[in-house]
């Protein structure tokens, strides 16, 4: 279905991040998916702009990276807060992928103790992070990794108080509001709960990151052990 | 022709990078000041990309 943005959403903040890039910060109290649309429309259409360089899009927040000898400050900043108040059409979401994930076991180390610490069963834990369709708002933090929305709020957990110094590629884990998987071995303080044989990150690809932002991905539990 | 014979720590040569990838969560790498190493290619009438080590 198709929508004319129009809600009220926090005014974006701009700033410097030092003479060659704009963040664009539209944050509220909680993730906002209208904003984020309009994060990602911004970040497809400012590349246009001779002079800028890179548009990344982040969690309600979007960094326009551009060259200062080119393009004057000033003016990527005006378009920048001109297209935000445009209204615009929603676009069609991105590919629906499935994303297999062994839960438990030695795939998913923290499982037994995630489900003790929130009172809810092993297969409770697995049923709730698998009915939602998330959203990849973001890709960044680490070569591939995703930022999805769409985690069921009484799945929040805080980080391990120490956190490991390598969370193998694959793993999906929960930190905080956000669950995410590791697209390569990298150190996390995030809750291991299963692990995808799906690989998230691969330099030799044309495009070594899976998902773009606007995909949505579902996780499909393989096995429970 | 220049021949190093001692560098101090972490010394490097550094380009303007591999722009384009941040998006994917790659960074770009090369010149932290990246006008500096245009502006001193520039007025030593290099191509602006030229590597150089930083000082």
């Amino acid at each position: 279905m198709e929508s004319i943005m129009l809600h009220e959403e926090t005014k974006p903040r701009l700033s410097y991040e030092g003479t060659g890039a704009i963040l664009l910060d539209a944050a509220g109290g909680s993730f906002d998916a209208r904003a984020q649309e309009k994060v990602w429309r911004l970040a497809r259409e400012l590349k246009f702009i001779h002079g800028v360089e890179e548009t990344v899009p982040g969690m309600n927040n979007l960094m326009v990276v551009f060259d200062p000898l080119e393009l004057d400050a000033y003016v990527i900043e005006q378009s920048m807060l001109d297209l935000w108040d445009t209204p615009f059409r929603s676009e069609e979401p991105g590919r629906i992928v499935d994303v297999p994930v062994h839960y438990g076991g030695q795939d998913g180390v923290d499982l037994d103790d995630f489900a003790r610490a929130k009172s809810l069963s092993v297969d409770e834990i697995v049923a709730r992070h698998t009915a939602p369709l998330y959203s990849v708002a973001a890709v960044g933090a680490m070569p591939g990794f995703v930022y999805l929305s769409g985690l069921d709020p009484s799945l929040a957990a805080s980080r391990l108080s120490s956190p490991r110094q390598g969370v193998p590629r694959g793993s999906v884990i929960i930190g905080g509001t956000q669950t995410g998987i590791m697209p390569i071995t990298a150190p996390s303080g995030w809750h291991i709960l299963g692990r995808t044989p799906l690989d998230l990150f691969d330099p030799s690809r044309e495009r070594p990151a899976l998902f773009r932002p606007g995909d949505r991905i579902r996780f499909v539990p393989e096995r429970l052990t | 022709m220049i021949e190093i014979l001692t560098s101090g720590l972490m010394n490097s040569v550094q380009d303007l990078g591999r722009p384009g990838y941040l998006d994917q969560g790659i960074g770009r790498g090369g010149a932290m000041d990246r006008p500096a190493l245009r502006i001193a290619n520039l007025l030593l009438g290099n191509p602006e990309a030229r590597p150089a080590a930083p000082a």
